[in-house]
């Protein structure tokens, strides 16, 4: 996978400058590797505040990376200037989460779509009309839809269109940042599974971001889980979503409640075992950011930044993953609860 | 509290400094000598000359600004070529009449806007289109032809106002008041027209957020959500309006007090460029630039204090 | 160019069906459409034509004297009368405009071509042009403009067009300050983020997104300042700095040293400037509107729900109105808390009362918690808001009971309402930090609440605050109740929310999908303490659309489905044997049930607007099991004999054997 990786990310570092006075630089995203295969989907996890929209406005070029670099199929586009990113957006498009601001509502569908096939690519009067209608039968929207505007579709249909524009340029690799988020449910499984099919037919690739570890879970080959702009766990996507390893991903898999009472009940028990609420709090300056909110720190996790490691294809970093494999790990309210 | 006079420093100094080099290069571009001006026309080219070299004009203009500058600090702005009195002078005998008149007409405009604002808002119907009809005449009606209106009817046909001239009000506070009433007026009613309509809309926006819809399904009485939370919210921008207000009414002094024969700095202002008085003219714009840098930090300190977000 | 098209209306909702266009196109077309532009434009038009050819028009010279006929009235040789020297004051206005439009002119020439590239080479590059204009705009927004010009008079003696010039080059920076904002709103546009990533060139960029968008702005911008150097013009001309030619200004002047003799001079050069002004003043706002129509935010984008009290309108007949024969309502439940039966909500869309939801029938116990699961626009959030007597504008409940203790709430008035808002029904909002008063601190909002309900002193009133805050398990409640909302994060917010909700003691507390906007583990955190809420024996209804929140939270739920409960049930029941189809297929959607390479059984199309109902069943365009029955007449809600639930389905899906969804 990694011979022929189409995206390599290599210890990505974003930092928004900010007055000293609003409390200094952000530091969004953290020395973070992922590697997207051809073919593979990879899905970003993370709540807000842990940088995942940041790492793909990063690959995107939208903001500037202040270290580590971003390759894609062999080239490194960390700082390609707008001439390389009219090439790469050959290759590389995008769909964002909200449908209603993603496209202008003074210009029609048909032109939203052909924005980049007339004045990136350049092609001809017919060939545009030829792709565009193509485009949005992919999306399993009619050819008329190319004449209406924007506010005559519904978000999900919107949405469909967002992906169309993406489709047009005939790339082989998708941002898709938080891009079912915004859809009620019935239209996100119909969203969910155009994106399904496209990848299937096609082959593409996506970097698949959101906050839903069930919509990731779907989706995706690979999850990466993000926490504070660190990456706290990477590995096949059943693995990861089934069987979590970092302390932060059991507690955003417990967190999120399955639409089966009798289960959820059992694991609201589960879950009040390794409740991460209001441990601790504070900021954590050298060691694990996940420390304060961690039922199984300990010393090394507060003062030590845990490393990537990887072991039987999953890579975590925490200090106590084995124990708390092994379940030799005591989780700091049942040591006194439990018992 | 120290930070917004900090910021606010930084800001007004080079203002001021801009201000003045912008009069100071513009008049230096004044054709005639000011020599001449004040000698008259019988004057000996040598005599002008000597006279030209006592007021410094001899200098490179760097120089001549410098010294105007220095002097300037010390309070000295130079004496009025036309009267020989000091400018400076000149300046503090009429500060009081176009403060009273910017006073009353701030007033008005902030007492009768937000009152009328907040009407429209609550009541909407005929009274909300009647507030936006206000403000859009308001803003077409020259102040000029407002004032002469108002001259025409109060003080020329119903004689109840003074139809010009200012009283003291160390004078007579009685006789001060009615000859402030119609140049006020003129002033400030046409400048209700922006706060009513920012009020409005101020009062608009809040009780359209969140918050309201929340308080209400607390039970919160009507009178408290508009006056204790709607109002509040909706108050720092008017503050802002009410700032922009204040410098075009001063702006408006000029028109306003020449209309009323007020001994103000308007109508010092006027006379001043129209008889090509220099040291006066920049004098004048001195002291405007420095009174509206001053109510600018005025109006910081109170947008500050409605609003938490600057404050903490 | 443009072909303009139908009339700007409500989307459709399903993906095929007639579907009118909305065609935001035609700027001149729709700008004229609005009657007071169109007749400025006119006006403005008429002004320019006759000042141009005052010369061949105006029946006299300007500067003609005729010294028998001075300061008279109008009459048949002077239309507009004759000022002093007997100068014809028609004649005067028709030359003087020219003075009053070249002054405007000469000020737009300096002021457009300045302003407007400053405004969006700042906006879009920033750096340290955007900040020279920044600073600039300061400087000039803090200068008396006139005394500038005085100073310029005072230089260039009665050379207006030096003081208009001037006059420009000051509005220059306010005009770039605006037009930089524009641009950068755009910039920050999700489409021009869009545009960035699909390789278009910024000149690209900015001839299609940025320009139209900022032309409006500057059209706007140039009509108000055209509107102010009219006033600057005139009043230089009214203090004779300006020439010495008829104009406008001079001709006020001329009227005012003649007051007591003639105040009818006022009239005539009055109305002009006033005319003149109202006129640009109408266009601009005209200007205004047809661009934000254009920009308007898509029509099924949810409206801001403005609270308002409901009206006591006549009862209209309503869109989609049920006919009484297909209403089978039971009588309330005497021993629930809340008994709610066939609730008819109208709201006024498109200037029609139209039903939005429709025969909503629930009960909910004392400590019971009651789901209210569905989509966007399934009518959720008006039923939950018709319990507390709080519909948007226009809204009115048109049939029905919700009888809360022994009260209907339907027909209760406001200060029966007032006396159980809060204290009797508690709300938690959807939105925890806007749900707080932005300038009060969370003790302060909480405080006034408590001594709402209680009466109890100031200083009781923060103690129970911080009693409550201790309750909501917020940590430090001390340095909580001192905090602004925008110091808060959205659990915390949220807690305050609650604590507020609690202050009055509620029998009830509402909760408006109260996790949709925090993260997933606050969210547990708040469904927990929701659940304590609910062992202390307060009753919740809540709102969601999250399968998973209402299996954690609730015992019973009630499906809603385009305005109408297609189901009620246990929650276990419901989610392990759904018997309408629409909570199959809803069900089916939920990802936690996705195997991954396999397509989720998505139910296609999407919810209909109240607008567009079908008769007989609303799902019937989305159900994989519909039949012609389904469409002939309503369909009515039935109790699943022996089972504690009912369905609105007269097809429901089998409950024994079979999977829940095909």
């Amino acid at each position: 996978m990694t011979e022929a990786a189409l995206l390599r990310v290599r210890g990505l570092d974003v930092t928004y400058r900010r007055a000293r006075l609003r409390g200094g630089d952000v530091h969004a995203v953290r020395g973070v590797d992922l590697t997207v295969g051809r073919g593979e989907t990879v899905g970003l996890v993370g709540e807000s505040g842990s940088g995942k929209s940041t790492i793909g406005s990063a690959v995107l070029g939208l903001v500037p990376a202040t270290g580590g670099g971003i390759e894609f199929d062999g080239a490194d586009i960390t700082h390609a200037t707008r001439t390389d990113r009219r090439l790469l957006a050959r290759r590389m498009q995008v769909v964002f989460q909200d449908p209603y601001g993603s496209m202008n509502p003074a210009h029609t569908v048909g032109d939203t779509l052909a924005e980049a096939l007339r004045h990136n690519l350049g092609l001809p009067a017919d060939e545009i009309h030829e792709r565009v209608l193509r485009a949005l039968d992919d999306v399993g929207l009619p050819p008329g839809a190319a004449h209406r505007y924007p506010a005559a579709f519904s978000g999900g249909q919107r949405q469909r269109i967002a992906i169309a524009r993406a489709l047009v340029m005939e790339p082989d690799f998708i941002v898709c940042d938080e891009a079912v988020s915004a859809l009620d449910l019935s239209v996100q499984a119909q969203v969910l599974n155009l994106l399904a099919r496209l990848k299937r037919d096609r082959g593409l690739s996506y970097l698949f971001i959101s906050h839903d570890l069930a919509v990731v879970r779907y989706l995706s080959d690979t999850i990466v889980v993000l926490y504070a702009g660190r990456v706290v766990e990477r590995g096949p996507a059943a693995l990861v979503a089934d069987h979590p390893s970092h302390p932060y991903t059991r507690a955003l898999l417990a967190a999120a409640p399955v639409p089966d009472p009798i289960a959820q009940r059992r694991r609201q028990a589960e879950r009040r075992l390794t409740s991460t609420a209001g441990t601790t709090s504070g900021r954590v300056s050298a060691g694990c950011a996940f420390a304060p909110r961690c039922p199984f720190a300990q010393e090394t996790c507060w003062s030590d930044q845990p490393e990537l490691v990887e072991h039987d294809g999953v890579s975590v970093a925490c200090h106590r993953r084995d124990e708390i494999a092994a379940g030799t790990a005591v989780p700091l309210q049942t040591s006194a609860g439990a018992a | 509290m120290h930070r917004i006079l900090f910021r606010w420093l930084v800001g007004a100094v080079p203002v001021v400094f801009g201000v003045t080099v912008l009069t100071f290069v513009l008049t230096s571009l004044v054709p005639g000598d000011p020599g001449r001006t004040i000698l008259g026309a019988n004057a000996s080219p040598a005599q002008v000359k000597v006279l030209d070299a006592q007021l410094g004009l001899d200098h490179p203009l760097p120089v001549r600004y410098w010294d105007w500058l220095t002097a300037a600090l010390h309070g000295n702005l130079g004496d009025s070529i036309t009267s020989g009195v000091p400018v400076s002078d000149q300046l503090t005998s009429r500060l009081g009449t176009t403060l009273s008149l910017i006073g009353g007409a701030i007033l008005v405009a902030a007492v009768a806007g937000v009152a009328l604002g907040v009407l429209s808002a609550l009541k909407g119907g005929w009274l909300g289109r009647a507030v936006d009809g206000i403000a859009l005449v308001g803003l077409a009606v020259p102040n000029f032809w407002f004032g002469l209106v108002l001259m025409t009817a109060f003080a020329v046909r119903l004689p109840l106002f003074p139809v010009s001239g200012y009283v003291p009000f160390t004078d007579s506070p009685v006789q001060w008041f009615e000859s402030l009433v119609l140049p006020v007026l003129t002033l400030g009613v046409p400048a209700t027209a922006p706060v009513a309509k920012q009020t409005r809309d101020g009062v608009l926006t809040q009780l359209d957020r969140e918050y309201v819809r929340v308080l209400r399904a607390r039970g919160v009485p009507e009178r408290s959500v508009i006056f204790r939370h709607v109002l509040r919210n909706a108050a720092a921008p008017i503050v802002t309006v009410l700032g922009v207000v204040v410098v075009t009414l001063f702006g408006g002094t000029v028109l306003a007090e020449t209309l009323f024969v007020m001994p103000g700095l308007g109508g010092l202002a006027v006379t001043a460029a129209q008889t090509q008085d220099i040291p006066t003219v920049q004098g004048v714009a001195l002291v405007f630039t420095v009174t509206v840098m001053l109510i600018n930090l005025l109006i910081e300190v109170v947008y500050a204090m409605l609003n938490p977000k600057v404050r903490t | 160019m443009n072909t303009p098209t139908a009339q700007h209306t409500a989307p459709a909702g399903g993906r095929k069906g007639p579907r009118r266009s909305t065609a935001p196109h035609g700027f001149t077309a729709r700008l004229l459409r609005k009657k007071a532009a169109a007749a400025s434009a006119g006006y403005l038009l008429l002004v320019v034509l006759v000042t141009l050819l005052a010369s061949p028009l105006a029946p006299y010279d300007p500067d003609e004297q005729d010294l028998t006929a001075a300061l008279q009235g109008p009459s048949g040789a002077h239309w507009l009368g004759t000022g002093e020297l007997g100068r014809d004051v028609l004649s005067r206005l028709m030359h003087g405009g020219q003075i009053t439009l070249l002054g405007v002119l000469i000020t737009l020439a300096v002021y457009l071509p300045l302003g407007v590239p400053a405004g969006m080479i700042a906006g879009y590059k920033g750096g340290w042009f955007d900040r020279l204009v920044l600073k600039s705009a300061d400087l000039i927004s803090a200068v008396p403009v006139i005394i500038v010009l005085l100073v310029v008079l005072s230089v260039f003696t009665n050379n207006e067009s030096a003081a208009m010039a001037a006059n420009g080059l000051l509005g220059a920076p306010l005009l770039a300050r605006v037009v930089r904002s524009a641009t950068l709103g755009v910039k920050e546009e999700l489409y021009v983020r869009a545009a960035v990533a699909g390789g278009i060139r910024d000149r690209v960029i900015i001839r299609r997104h940025v320009l139209p968008r900022v032309t409006g702005v500057v059209l706007v911008q140039a009509s108000v300042f055209g509107a102010y150097a009219v006033l600057l013009e005139t009043g230089l001309g009214f203090l004779g700095l300006g020439t010495t030619k008829a104009s406008w200004g001079s001709m006020i002047a001329e009227a005012s040293k003649n007051i007591g003799t003639d105040p009818w001079l006022l009239v005539p050069s009055g109305f002009m400037i006033i005319s003149f002004i109202l006129a640009l003043g109408l266009l601009s706002d005209g200007l205004r509107d047809t661009l934000a129509e254009r920009y308007a935010p898509p029509a099924d984008k949810p409206p801001s729900r403005r609270m308002g009290r409901p009206r006591g309108a006549a009862p209209e007949p309503l869109r989609t109105e049920v006919p009484d024969t297909a209403r089978v309502i039971e009588d309330p439940d005497p021993d629930a808390l809340l008994s709610v039966r066939g609730l008819t909500v109208s709201l006024t869309i498109e200037g029609t009362p139209t039903a939005v939801i429709r025969d909503v029938s629930f009960d909910l116990r004392s400590g019971e918690v009651l789901g209210i699961v569905g989509e966007t626009g399934c009518g959720k959030t008006i039923t939950a808001t018709s319990l507390l007597g709080m519909l948007p504008a226009g809204g009115r409940i048109a049939s029905g009971t919700i009888l809360f203790e022994g009260t209907d709430l339907a027909r209760a008035d406001a200060a029966t309402m007032r006396r159980i808002r809060g204290r009797r029904i508690g709300w938690i909002s959807q939105d925890p930090i806007s749900s707080l008063d932005p300038s009060f601190t969370a003790g302060a909002q909480v405080a006034e609440v408590v001594r709402l309900h209680t009466g109890c002193s100031r200083k009781q009133a923060r103690e129970r605050t911080l009693e409550l805050f201790a309750k909501v398990r917020l940590p430090d409640p001390g340095r909580v109740a001192g905090s602004y909302p925008h110091q808060l994060s959205g659990g915390m917010a949220q807690r305050v929310g609650i604590a507020a909700a609690l202050a009055g003691d509620p029998a009830l507390v509402i909760a408006d999908e109260p996790t949709t906007a925090l993260d997933v583990t606050v969210q547990a955190e708040i469904l927990d303490l929701l659940r304590e809420l609910q062992a202390a024996g307060t009753a919740v209804v809540l709102i969601t659309h999250d399968w998973g929140v209402l299996a954690d939270l609730c015992d019973r739920a009630v499906v809603m489905y385009a305005g109408e409960v297609v189901e009620e049930a246990e929650v276990t029941d419901l989610v392990t044997t759904p018997t309408h189809p629409y909570t199959a297929g809803l069900l089916g959607s939920d990802p936690h049930h996705a195997l991954p390479g396999q397509p989720l059984p998505a139910v296609e199309g999407a919810v209909p607007p109240p607008t567009q109902w079908p008769v007989g069943c609303h799902f019937q365009n989305r159900c994989p099991r519909v039949t012609d029955a389904c469409k002939e007449k309503p369909v009515v809600i039935s109790r699943l004999v022996e089972l504690e639930r009912s369905t609105r389905c007269i097809r429901p899906l089998e409950l024994i054997g079979g999977p829940a969804h095909d």
